[in-house]
């Protein structure tokens, strides 16, 4: 097939694929505890590499911006620079990175498993519909886990942030937390929100799109698993600067 | 009456033809055994039955329902009455061998637990695996696997059983332990069947022997004589067409050059 053909037929895949999906929402039967269990394993599970990446970029984001505030005499601004770039960039970003590549990997080779396997076939086989028992769970808790841990990511990397800032830099701890909070504006924390919504929904669906795709065996699984995870890095980056333009054109 | 019809159809994959105007008709409670080399189509058939592929050209009709078209919703009705055993069993890996038999029971949600759990026991014990309800997928033998298969395929009694290549690698006893179970199925709960395989000699044990079932419950297996009503036939496939269809006999005594290097 044309390279051009099969690129506008992946994607009209992928559309129905995610159309089906946001329609099994509505229709039954719809499986409660897949999705629980689903929740765990995305939004539990990845709770200790969140905590490490947030506390550790609210850190280095303090060190390194304390050098260009402190040429300017504004190093009592840090709090406001680390709390304003994790909520509404760093934070979603990062944490949808980490969660491309520890969960967006583990479903596409899951489902890819199973298809090479033929339990995908078995399950249709036996009545049962694999966009409703398998993808929209999967969809369901990364869209609604990511903003979850973008949450957990902001928070330990204020606490980061603060640590570096009082420590190193030697910052007062309520002007630290006074200027990160006060600056912080609701619409700040909207688009903080919105964005890791998207970024979830992504993740789950190129998981789930490239894990149902696979073909040839183990080979194919391997291949399936690095497309999720950097399809999905691409396409968050990518929905990243629209969902900023929007935002900042509609001052949301 | 047939319960599966094929209409002259056809399958590309990638621009591969792999049915050609295959035709095909079988009757309730008997079974057609396919044979063929790879790629001949053999498991396609098997797809197409199910509904998991569409044919390009041509109709299939399944339980006297034309299920060419058919929506994925509108094919669950007609899936649940048909039960499938895949080549590696195709069990799912993450559920014990329980929840696997118990599966489409779960799914349909009539059932209680009690009662799902009784049905399971019932079906694992007609496969001779009552004591691995617990056990995973993982911890069992090639041929228990495909038991496990047998067992979950059967529950909700389905009217048609379709197996890809069920014996493949296993060894003769075992192999011999899963055709009985099919030929209880396909005599005594008349079961219409496909038989995919390249195993010769189950295509003999199944086309030679049949199943009776004694006053006091025992059942045995006995050969066909000469006029006994013979349900199994076979057909030899070749590059998605159908190169021959009979008797075993019809089979063995075929001078096509290909059948006789299959033979050999």
């Amino acid at each position: 097939m044309n390279p051009i053909y099969r690129a506008l037929y992946e994607i009209q895949e992928f559309v129905l694929l995610s159309v089906k999906s946001l329609g099994n929402l509505f229709r039954g039967p719809r499986y409660f505890q897949d999705t629980f269990q689903q929740m765990d394993t995305v939004g539990v599970s990845s709770m200790t590499i969140i905590v490490l990446t947030g506390f550790f970029t609210g850190g280095v984001l303090a060190l390194q911006s304390s050098k260009s505030l402190q040429s300017f005499g504004a190093v009592n601004l840090t709090g406001q620079l680390v709390a304003l770039s994790l909520i509404r960039e760093l934070g979603p970003v990062l944490t949808a990175l980490m969660i491309a590549g520890r969960v967006g990997s583990g479903i596409a080779s899951e489902l890819g498993s199973m298809v090479v396997t033929e339990q995908v076939d078995a399950m249709r086989a036996l009545g049962t519909d694999p966009t409703k028992k398998l993808v929209t769970p999967r969809m369901v808790a990364c869209t609604t886990m990511v903003p979850l841990l973008t949450v957990l990511a902001d928070l330990f990397g204020l606490i980061g942030g603060w640590i570096v800032a009082f420590y190193t830099l030697r910052l007062n701890t309520n002007l630290y937390w006074n200027t990160a909070l006060r600056s912080v504006q609701y619409s700040d924390v909207l688009e903080g929100l919105i964005k890791p919504i998207v970024f979830g929904f992504i993740i789950g669906m190129v998981g789930c799109y490239a894990g149902l795709r696979t073909r040839g065996g183990t080979r194919g699984v391997g291949q399936s698993t690095t497309q999720a995870v950097v399809f999905a890095s691409i396409l968050v980056i990518i929905s990243d600067f629209f969902l900023s333009k929007i935002v900042l054109e509609f001052r949301l | 009456m047939s319960v599966i019809r094929f209409d002259s159809v056809t399958k590309t994959f990638n621009g591969t033809p792999v049915l050609r105007q295959f035709s095909m008709d079988i009757d309730k409670a008997s079974m057609r055994v396919l044979l063929g080399g790879s790629g001949t189509g053999k498991s396609t058939i098997l797809r197409i039955v199910l509904g998991l592929i569409k044919p390009d050209r041509g109709q299939v009709y399944v339980l006297g329902r034309d299920i060419t078209r058919l929506e994925e919703d509108e094919l669950m009705p007609i899936r649940e009455k048909i039960g499938v055993v895949f080549q590696a069993g195709a069990l799912f890996d993450s559920l014990s061998v329980g929840e696997n038999v118990a599966y489409r029971l779960r799914e349909q949600g009539e059932l209680s637990e009690g009662e799902i759990e009784e049905t399971v026991e019932s079906f694992l014990g007609f496969v001779g695996l009552q004591d691995t309800f617990d056990k995973l997928p993982a911890d069992l033998s090639g041929g228990m696997r495909r038991r496990v298969a047998i067992a979950r395929a059967l529950v909700g009694h389905p009217e048609v059983m379709l197996y890809d290549e069920p014996t493949a690698g296993l060894d003769p006893i075992t192999s011999r332990t899963i055709i009985e179970l099919v030929m209880r199925l396909r005599d005594l709960r008349e079961v219409t069947s496909i038989f995919v395989t390249n195993d010769l000699h189950a295509v003999h044990t199944l086309a030679s022997e049949r199943t009776v079932a004694e006053a006091d419950g025992e059942v045995r297996f006995e050969r066909l004589t000469a006029g006994d009503d013979n349900r199994t036939r076979i057909m030899m496939l070749e590059k998605g067409s159908v190169l021959m269809e009979g008797t075993e006999r019809e089979f063995h005594d075929s001078a096509n050059p290909y059948i006789r290097e299959f033979l050999d």
